[in-house]
C-alpha cells in the first residue's frame, strides 16, 4: 500500500507495480490508510512523511495504538535524507527508508524483498 | 605632700600653696609679735622695777637720813652706858619716839640697834608686839659689825623680806656700838611688781590664745582645701590617664614632673621612676637632643609650641608624632614649667601616604585610559589631562593643568565656552538642542556632538560622558569627562548595517532555494518512476533520443534539489561545532574514492599530495563533502586524461589547501563570483549536469570552519586552483 497525498506519486507507483505484475493499494492520507488496515489489509506500507492533516509519523503512532501494526512492514518515503530525531520512539516501527525521488528498480526490489518476508502478499484492488 | 603633688599644675594647688604660706607667715609673725610684746613687757617691767628700786632706795636713804637727823638732833655723842644706848643725853632704849616718827613720815619700819640688839623698834613680832631684844643676823650684821660699813639689801626680818638700810652707829672712838635700820616691806613692792607681771602675762596669754585660735581656724580651712585639693589631684590624674595620648610635664630645667598612663606605656617606665629625669636619661641621644632643644626654645619664648618629630616607644617601634607643648606659670606668674601632649600620627601618615598612593594610582589609571579624559576640580580648573586627550586635541598637559575658564573647550570649539562637563545638573530641556544626542542617567550625562572641521580636518563625531566627582563625604569636588571619537565607528556601523542587509538577502535566497529543492522532490518522483517505463515502450530512435534528454533533465533537477538540500543543511542546521582532529590526507583519500567513478569516466588522475602528518580540526562529513564537490567541479571542467592535484601547505598560521586542475580555467573577472549561488561562469558551463550550487556549498563549509576560500586561475584554458584555509587547532 502506498500512502501519499500526491495523486501523481500514488498513480505512478501503482502503474509501476502493475507493470511488474504486482498489486498495490493506495491511500491519500493517514485516515484512509487506517481504514484499510481496519478492513484487514496486511503487507508492505510505503508511507510518505509529509502529508496534510495527519503526517506519516502520526499515522504510524495511530496504527500502533490501534493494534494494527502486526503483520505489516512500514517503509518511510522521505524528501529529507535523515529521519527526524524527535520521532525516535516510532522509528522502531519503521523497517526501512526510501528517499524521494526514488529509483523505480530500488523500490521494486525493496517491496518484493519485504513482501517475501511477509510470505504472502494479499492483493487488494483499490479500484 | 610629696614632690610631685607639690608641683601639680592647678590653680587650686597654687591656692593651697598660697594659703599655706600665709598660714606660716601668720604663725611666724604671731610668734614674733608675742615675743616682741613679751620682750618689751619684760624690759619695761625691769625698767620699772629698777626705777621703783631706785625710788625705794632713795626713799630708804631719805628715810635713814631723816632717822639720823632725828637722832642727831637728840644728840651726837653716842655711847653705851649701863646697858643703855645714849645719844647725848637721850636714852634710846625703850623709847619709840624716833622709829615711830620715821614710820609716820615714810611708812615701813625703823629700828635702833644697841650692839646687835633691837632696843627701839616698830618691827612687830608674830604676836603683833614690838620685837625688842631680838638680834640682827645675816649679811647686815656681817657688814656692820665685822666690816664697819653700811648695808643695803633685802633682808628677812622676822621671816618677812624687807628692803633695808643699815648704818653703823659709832662712838667717839669710831667703834661700832649699834646700828640704825630702816626698812620697807619688800612684799608690798613685789606685790605691785607681780600685779604688773600678771597683767603682762595675761596680755601675752590673750595674744597667744588669739593667735592659736587663728591658727586652728586657718589649719582647718587649710585641711579642707587640702582634702579638696587631693580629690582634685586624683581627678586630674584620672583625667590625664584617660587621655589616650601621652601627656607629660616638666619643670624649667626640663626635668619630668609627671605624666599620664599613656606616657608610661610609651616610655616604658612608671611615673614615679620618671619624675626628676631629663630627656637624655630616657631617650636615644639624637631624639633627646631634639626634644630638649624644643623645650629650651619654648621656655625661652613661653607660650605654645607644636612640631612633628619621631619618638621611639618602649617596644622599640619608631612612631611619627606631633608634639604640642605649652608653658605654664607658677603662682608668682613666672614660667614654672611646660606641659606636652604627644599625638601619634603614624597611622594618619600611613593613611595619607596610602591616599597619596591611591591618588597616584588613580591619576595613572586616568592617564592610561584609552578614552580621552580630563578631570576638573570644583572651580572647573583642570587637574588631570590624559595621554589620549593630548593625542586627540594636540594640547599638552602643561598647557592645561591648573587652568580654568573653559580652557578645555578651545580644542573642540575654538573658543572658551561651557561643554558637557559644565552642563551636569543643568536643565536638560535647555541643553538638548545643542547636541545631536544627549541623555542623562543619574547625574551622568551622555552626549553625541558633531564637531565641524575638527582640528582643521574633517567633521568629527564625538561621544562624551561627563559625571560629577564626589569625596567620601559625598561633597561634589569636581567632574570627569571622557570623549571618544566615534566617527570611524559611525561609518563602520553604517557599513555593518549594509552588510547585514546583504547577509539577510543571502539568507532569504538560501531559504527559497532550500524550499524549492525540497518541494521539487515530490513531483520528481512520478517522473523518475514513469520515464523509464515509458522509455521501454518507445521504439522510434528519434523519440528515444528526445526522451533521454527529458530523463537527463529530470536527473539534473534532482541533482539541483539534492545540492539545495545539502546547502540547507549546512546553512540552517548548524549544530554544535562537533569538530575533531582529523588526518587531512585520509579525508582526501576518502573523497577521491567517492569520486572514483567520475574520475574513471574521464581517465583523470587525482593525486593526493597532502602530508599524512597534517592534522586539521574540522567536521569529517562536511570536509568530505567539500572535497567531493571540489573534485567533482575539477573533473567537470577538466579534459580527459588530465591530472588533478590536491595539496596542503603551511602559510603563516593558516593551512592552505588547494585543488588544482588543468582544465578550462576561469576568467579573471569571474574569479570572485564562482562561489555565488547558482552562478555559472560562462556559456560552456551551462551544462545540465551541474547545479551551480557546488561551490556555494564549498564556501559554506569553509565558513563553517572559520576559513576562507577563493579561486585562482592564470586565465581561460590554463587550469584552476581552488584554494581554502582550515584551522589546525580547535577553533
Amino acid at each position: 500500500m502506498i500512502v501519499d497525498d500526491n495523486e501523481y506519486v500514488r498513480e505512478s507507483v501503482e502503474i509501476l507495480f502493475k507493470s511488474e505484475g504486482g498489486c498495490l493499494a493506495t491511500a491519500e492520507g493517514g485516515k484512509e490508510c487506517l481504514e484499510q488496515l481496519e478492513a484487514g489489509f496486511k503487507g508492505v506500507i510505503l508511507m510518505d512523511v509529509m502529508m496534510p492533516h495527519m503526517d506519516g509519523w502520526d499515522t504510524i503512532r495511530e496504527i500502533v495504538s490501534r493494534g494494527l501494526y502486526d503483520g505489516n512492514i512500514i517503509i518511510m518515503l522521505t524528501a529529507k535524507r535523515e529521519p527526524d530525531e524527535k520521532m525516535e520512539e516510532i522509528q522502531s516501527y519503521v523497517t526501512d527508508y526510501l528517499t524521494k525521488p526514488f529509483n523505480p528498480t530500488e523500490l521494486l526490489e525493496m517491496a518484493s524483498y519485504y513482501g517475501s518476508l511477509l510470505k504472502e502478499t494479499p492483493c487488494h484492488d483499490a479500484a | 605632700m610629696n614632690y610631685r603633688q607639690a608641683h601639680t599644675l592647678t590653680t587650686v594647688t597654687n591656692k593651697v600653696q598660697y594659703m599655706k604660706t600665709t598660714t606660716k607667715y601668720i604663725l611666724a609673725s604671731s610668734i614674733v609679735a608675742i615675743m616682741i610684746v613679751a620682750m618689751f613687757g619684760g624690759y619695761f617691767l625691769s625698767q620699772y622695777q629698777d626705777y621703783e628700786v631706785r625710788e625705794e632706795q632713795e626713799k630708804l636713804e631719805n628715810c635713814i637720813r631723816t632717822f639720823w637727823e632725828l637722832l642727831n638732833h637728840k644728840g651726837t655723842d653716842f655711847r653705851v652706858v649701863n646697858g643703855q644706848l645714849l645719844a647725848g643725853a637721850y636714852a634710846v632704849n625703850g623709847n619709840f619716839e624716833l622709829p615711830d616718827k620715821v614710820q609716820d613720815i615714810f611708812g615701813g619700819v625703823a629700828t635702833v640697834f644697841m650692839g646687835d640688839e633691837r632696843v627701839s623698834t616698830n618691827v612687830l613680832n608674830a604676836e603683833g608686839k614690838r620685837a625688842l631684844g631680838t638680834r640682827l643676823v645675816g649679811p647686815a650684821y656681817e657688814a656692820i659689825f665685822k666690816q664697819g660699813r653700811t648695808y643695803r639689801g633685802v633682808v628677812n626680818i622676822l621671816d618677812v623680806p624687807y628692803l633695808t638700810a643699815y648704818d653703823p652707829i659709832k662712838n667717839r672712838q669710831g667703834e661700832v656700838i649699834g646700828a640704825l635700820f630702816v626698812g620697807i616691806k619688800e612684799s608690798e613692792f613685789l606685790e605691785r611688781m607681780h600685779d604688773l607681771k600678771v597683767h603682762l602675762m595675761m596680755t601675752l596669754a590673750g595674744m597667744a590664745t588669739f593667735f592659736i585660735s587663728l591658727m586652728v581656724v586657718l589649719g582647718r580651712a587649710l585641711h579642707q582645701v587640702e582634702a579638696a585639693n587631693d580629690s582634685q589631684i586624683r581627678f586630674q590624674q584620672t583625667l590625664l590617664n584617660t587621655i589616650p595620648n601621652p601627656v607629660f610635664y616638666k619643670d624649667t630645667d626640663c626635668r619630668y614632673l609627671g605624666c599620664n598612663k599613656a606616657f608610661e606605656f610609651y616610655a616604658g617606665i612608671s611615673q614615679d621612676e620618671l619624675v626628676g629625669k631629663t630627656p637624655h636619661d630616657l631617650w636615644p641621644e639624637e631624639l633627646a637632643e631634639c626634644y630638649l632643644q624644643h623645650d629650651l626654645v619654648l621656655l625661652e619664648k613661653p607660650g605654645f609650641q607644636g612640631y612633628e618629630a619621631t619618638v621611639r616607644y618602649a617596644d622599640g617601634s619608631l612612631r611619627d608624632v606631633i608634639f604640642n607643648k605649652a608653658t605654664f606659670n607658677g603662682s608668682d606668674g613666672s614660667v614654672a614649667g611646660l606641659v606636652g601632649v604627644i599625638l601619634d600620627i603614624t597611622e594618619r601618615k600611613a593613611a595619607e601616604e596610602a591616599t597619596k598612593n591611591a591618588y597616584q594610582q588613580l591619576w595613572e589609571i586616568v592617564e592610561f585610559l584609552p578614552d580621552a579624559t580630563f578631570v576638573v576640580d570644583k572651580e572647573k580648573r583642570v587637574i588631570a589631562w590624559n595621554r589620549a586627550i593630548e593625542k586627540m586635541t594636540g594640547l599638552k598637559k602643561e598647557d592645561v593643568i591648573g587652568k580654568g575658564d573653559y580652557v578645555y573647550s578651545i580644542p573642540f570649539y575654538g573658543e572658551r565656552r561651557p561643554i558637557l562637563i559644565d552642563l551636569i545638573d543643568e536643565n536638560m530641556d535647555l541643553i538638548r538642542d545643542k547636541y545631536a544626542f544627549i541623555t542623562i542617567e543619574g547625574r551622568t550625562l551622555f552626549a553625541e556632538a558633531i564637531i565641524p572641521n575638527f582640528r582643521g580636518g574633517a567633521d568629527c563625531c564625538l561621544w562624551g560622558t561627563a559625571t560629577p566627582l564626589f569625596d567620601s563625604q559625598g561633597n561634589q569636588v569636581g567632574g570627569i569627562q571622557s570623549i571618544r571619537d566615534i566617527t570611524g565607528y559611525k561609518q563602520a556601523e553604517g557599513e555593518r548595517l549594509l552588510l547585514k542587509s546583504q547577509v539577510d538577502q543571502n539568507r532569504l535566497m538560501e531559504t527559497i532555494m532550500v524550499r524549492l529543492g525540497h518541494d521539487l522532490k515530490t513531483p520528481l518522483t512520478p517522473l523518475f518512476i514513469l520515464l523509464p517505463l515509458i522509455r521501454k515502450q518507445l521504439a522510434q530512435p528519434d523519440l528515444i533520443k528526445k526522451f533521454d534528454i527529458c530523463i537527463k533533465s529530470a536527473i539534473s533537477i534532482k541533482n539541483l534539489a539534492d545540492k539545495a538540500a545539502v546547502l540547507a543543511k549546512l546553512s540552517f542546521r548548524i549544530q554544535p561545532f562537533d569538530a575533531e582532529d582529523l588526518c587531512l590526507a585520509a579525508v582526501v583519500d576518502d573523497s577521491v574514492l567517492t569520486c572514483e567513478d567520475m574520475l574513471g569516466l574521464k581517465q583523470i588522475v587525482c593525486q593526493n599530495c597532502v602530508d599524512p602528518a597534517v592534522i586539521v580540526h574540522g567536521m569529517p562529513g562536511q570536509l568530505r563533502e567539500l572535497f567531493v564537490n571540489l573534485i567533482s567541479n575539477a573533473v567537470h571542467f577538466s579534459n580527459d586524461r588530465s591530472v588533478i592535484t590536491i595539496s596542503a601547505e603551511q602559510h603563516g598560521n593558516a593551512l592552505w589547501i588547494s585543488v588544482r586542475d588543468e582544465g578550462v580555467g576561469i576568467a579573471a573577472d569571474h574569479l570572485e563570483h564562482v562561489f555565488d549561488e547558482l552562478f555559472k561562469a560562462d556559456e560552456s558551463r551551462h551544462d545540465l549536469e551541474t547545479s551551480g550550487l557546488g561551490l556555494s556549498i564549498c564556501k559554506r563549509i569553509v565558513l563553517n570552519h572559520h576559513g576562507r576560500i577563493w579561486a585562482e586561475s592564470p586565465g581561460i584554458g590554463q587550469g584552476t586552483i581552488m584554494r581554502f584555509t582550515l584551522p589546525r587547532k580547535a577553533v
